[in-house]
């Protein structure tokens, strides 16, 4: 006789299981978003940055899409991932010191698809940049071809597959692949950690701004003095931040002096340097490959799309395909797929392959180039008359 | 796909659950044969098709050994699966080795752009074993090319084992096809499965993260880190692997089939003898009986261990560093064999320590060339303490905690217990488990296995 015991337990696990990630799914729902009431990135002066506490990475990137729907266009954008955090004006010498000229969009891990399904957004309001669009194309060697061509979900919902409204001629086939993509995107963004624990403690920090002149402040009055002041500085900084003014001190001062460092946008969208770390690790090949023999086709069809999308919007397009920081693996599997691509582009879209400029002085840590290596984009942009 | 993606979890699964539970008990096989294929089909149509033909010629010389039964024939039924694995694997290495020229190179060069197609050592063992099996006459050949695809290819043991032998699973795979109602022991399935992506996803892609901190490629480092990204290792590739074959058993066990247990504490081991049977525990005895006992197992016990060992580095990468390791586990399995009387005097205590150890330093050898190797084991000697530190106090602490339930919690008691139910058997705590797994998923990586 089979025991009724024996089926109850996995009943209940299952239950349990199922019950939880539906009140993911309900938080989820009430997570508060940026974008509608947009953060003015042209506020931040020189010094000032844009903190971020306890965000998922879509609420944290919409900052800038919210900024980018409602402020004018730059002249010049640059469009990618956090490879191109440290991307700033100053790369682009004197010019860049107008406040108008440049703004970094760089968004956590966005591939090559999701920066067309931006792209195609900003054209339809009519904010693509008014000259330059810069995309960065994530280095095969990277994360061995990874955030190439993937979809990452880290766009807003509405956005995702924004440029396959631009192709009625998908087949059935591409447009069922593509509601999968975003569903299972979706199923990612909301079945996290931080998308779970912002839902859970929804009035958390959020967005907050400090600056050098307040670190310096800070450092030499640090605000945990006093028992309830040591006690809020106990608690991780997610937490802290709930301790009302107190704990957002306490939050400030940890990024001041550096021993727990957040996340700060300056005014042009760029990271402050040290964010990312400083480490010159050498890159360790990964075993799992995110490129397979065919996807160049791919790789192409979407740098085609994007430059296209540019151009008959009268705007200059370039790719950049950055290095990182390595000694071997110079050429790996993902790396010959993406020569591939290269190879059948043949030029027809204007491609700055730094794949190889491995020099040291070009990093601030391994897979995020720093200000030198950008101030020789422009510069080499600037020579071919892609800058204003 | 990985069974550690929220698609496998919450939508492949239930499909293919459902299915199996709903169709006549005569398509079942059917069904899971489909599903796996689409399980495997999804990491590509070439290494589907390797697959394919390699079980069409498993099942088709098995059936002929009735009629043919001579060691002509057993080569050839062999020679389809290992040249596979030799052509998707092997071949590479064996053109770097021998100096290949440009000419040779390119003439390989449509097979050297398929990458390696993800658990081919895994089923080219299994095929294997099925066609020694049954010339052997420990098993009848089947007929039934359902029953012994959907065998091989069962998705839970596809790409990463346990290695499986047809003649232990085939009364299994008969009642899965025959029996009306399906009585599987989902109790144990749920435990099984969420312990493994809890170990998967905790213990060892986390860990994972923090020993790949460490700048192995730096001019020198502090020799407390270099300790820490060994250590770390260890416990990461177990629970890497064991997490996995936990998660294996459970998929099985929702459709009714019974896995052996392929990891029995291997660090509780007294001596790397034992380690080899406490690790990957069915990998050890397909070795033991298709290669050292068919070598003449004790009669020339020095090198036909050396020979296993070698088999056993080259099965896992086809690499120096492979070769290496297996070599080195050799050393190790002889030294302990003629040092016995020494070895067995110490304490329990200081044997498993020294068993340890000597694992723990072989590990690197999966990652690092025979050069960098060395490198690094100089790296672990005191001579470099001005070196600022990577890993800090809370870097110790978390391998510390993982270390902490690896030696002291008894996997016997607390997950395989038959006699009452304990801790870990909650169901609630089961489905919470399970659900924290999944939020940090995100994180995941690949199996190290898959790579095999």
């Amino acid at each position: 006789m089979t025991s009724p015991f024996r089926h109850r337990n996995p009943i209940i696990a299952i239950a349990v299981f199922l019950s939880l990630v539906t009140l993911a799914v309900a938080g989820h729902l009430r997570l508060p978003e940026y974008r509608s009431k947009p953060i003015d990135f042209t506020q931040l002066k020189d010094g000032e940055y844009l903190l971020q506490l306890g965000l998922t990475r879509r609420q944290a990137g919409s900052v800038k899409i919210g900024f980018n729907e409602q402020a004018p266009p730059p002249r010049v954008g640059v469009f990618g991932n956090h490879q191109f955090g440290y991307f700033d004006r100053t790369a682009f010498g004197p010019a860049g010191a107008d406040e108008g000229y440049f703004f970094n969009n760089w968004y956590a891990n966005l591939a090559l698809p999701e920066i067309r399904d931006y792209l195609a957004w900003l054209n339809e309001i009519g904010k693509l940049p008014t000259d330059t669009i810069i995309v960065q194309v994530t280095t095969p060697n990277n994360d061995n071809g990874g955030h190439i061509i993937n979809y990452n979900g880290e766009l807003p919902r509405d956005l995702h597959g924004k440029y396959a409204e631009d192709r009625p001629q998908q087949s059935w086939y591409e447009r069922a692949y593509l509601r999968f993509n975003d569903l299972r995107a979706e199923a990612k963004i909301i079945l996290n950690y931080q998308s779970v624990l912002s839902s859970m403690f929804p009035g958390g920090m959020g967005f907050m701004r400090s600056s050098d002149e307040l670190c310096i402040d800070l450092t030499r009055n640090p605000p945990h003095h006093g028992l309830v002041g040591r006690i809020v500085n106990l608690l991780p900084s997610t937490l802290a931040s709930y301790a009302g003014e107190l704990g957002r001190q306490v939050v400030l001062w940890r990024d001041c002096s550096g021993s727990a460092k957040l996340q700060g946008f300056k005014g042009d969208g760029s990271v402050r340097v040290g964010y990312f770390g400083t480490n010159l690790l050498l890159n360790q090949h990964r075993k799992e490959i995110w490129l397979k023999p065919g996807d160049e086709d791919t790789i192409v069809r979407y740098m085609f799309d994007i430059d296209h999308l540019g151009r008959k919007a009268g705007r200059k397009v370039v790719f950049v395909v950055p290095p990182v920081y390595e000694s071997e693996n110079f050429v790996t599997e993902a790396d010959r797929i993406f020569t591939k691509a290269l190879a059948q582009l043949d030029g027809r879209v204007f491609v700055l392959d730094h794949r190889y400029q491995r020099q040291v002085d070009n990093f601030i840590s391994f897979d995020h180039p720093g200000p030198v290596y950008f101030q020789k984009v422009a510069a080499e942009l600037a020579a071919k008359n892609f800058l204003p | 796909m990985n069974f550690n993606t929220l698609e496998f979890i919450l939508l492949y699964l239930p499909i293919v659950i459902g299915l199996t539970y709903t169709v006549p008990p005569t398509w079942r096989l059917r069904v899971l044969l489909l599903a796996s294929l689409v399980f495997y089909g999804i990491s590509g149509l070439l290494p589907l098709a390797f697959l394919i033909a390699s079980v069409l010629w498993g099942y088709a010389f098995a059936l002929l050994f009735r009629r043919y039964h001579s060691t002509g024939a057993l080569l050839a039924a062999v020679s389809l699966p290992l040249l596979t694995l030799f052509l998707g694997k092997y071949l590479r290495f064996t053109l770097d080795t021998i100096g290949a020229g440009d000419a040779v190179r390119t003439a390989f060069a449509p097979v050297l752009a398929i990458a390696l197609p993800a658990g081919i050592s895994f089923y080219t063992f299994k095929i294997i074993s099925y066609e020694l099996d049954v010339y052997d006459g420990k098993v009848k050949a089947t007929s039934s090319l359902t029953l012994l695809a959907s065998f091989f290819c069962l998705f839970p043991h596809l790409i990463a084992g346990p290695i499986l032998r047809f003649a232990d699973l085939q009364q299994q795979f008969t009642r899965l096809a025959t029996e009306r109602k399906l009585d599987a022991d989902w109790n144990g399935a749920i435990k099984f499965f969420a312990i493994g992506l809890f170990y998967k996803t905790f213990f060892a892609d986390m860990l994972r993260g923090l020993h790949e901190s460490y700048p192995l490629f730096a001019a020198a480092n502090n020799y407390w880190d270099t300790w820490y990204y060994v250590l770390s290792y260890a416990f990461v590739i177990y629970f890497d692997f064991w997490g996995y074959s936990l998660m294996a058993i459970g998929l099985a066990k929702m459709v009714g089939i019974d896995f052996p247990r392929n990891f029995r504490e291997p660090y509780m081991s007294a001596s790397p003898k034992e380690f080899w049977r406490r690790w990957h525990i069915t990998l050890s005895f397909w070795l033991r009986d298709y290669v050292y006992l068919k070598l003449g197992g004790n009669d020339r016990y020095v090198r036909n261990i050396l020979i296993v060992f070698l088999v056993t580095g080259l099965w896992h990468g086809a690499g120096w560093n492979f070769v290496l390791w297996g070599g080195y586990h050799a050393v190790f399995v002889l030294l302990y064999h003629f040092s016995r009387r020494w070895w067995d005097a110490w304490p329990l205590l200081v044997q498993r320590c020294m068993t340890f150890m000597v694992v723990a330093l072989g590990w690197p050898l999966f990652f690092l060339r025979p050069e960098g190797y060395v490198d690094l084991l100089a790296r672990l000697f005191p001579t470099n303490t001005h070196w600022a530190s990577s890993f800090g106090l809370h870097h110790w602490l978390i391998m510390g905690a993982v270390a902490a339930w690896t030696f002291f919690i008894r996997e016997d008691k607390l997950i395989f217990n038959t006699d009452r139910p304990r801790f870990l058997d909650n169901p609630v705590l089961l489905g919470l488990g399970a659900f924290i797994s999944v939020l940090f998923l995100n994180y995941a990586r690949t199996f190290i296995y898959f790579q095999f």
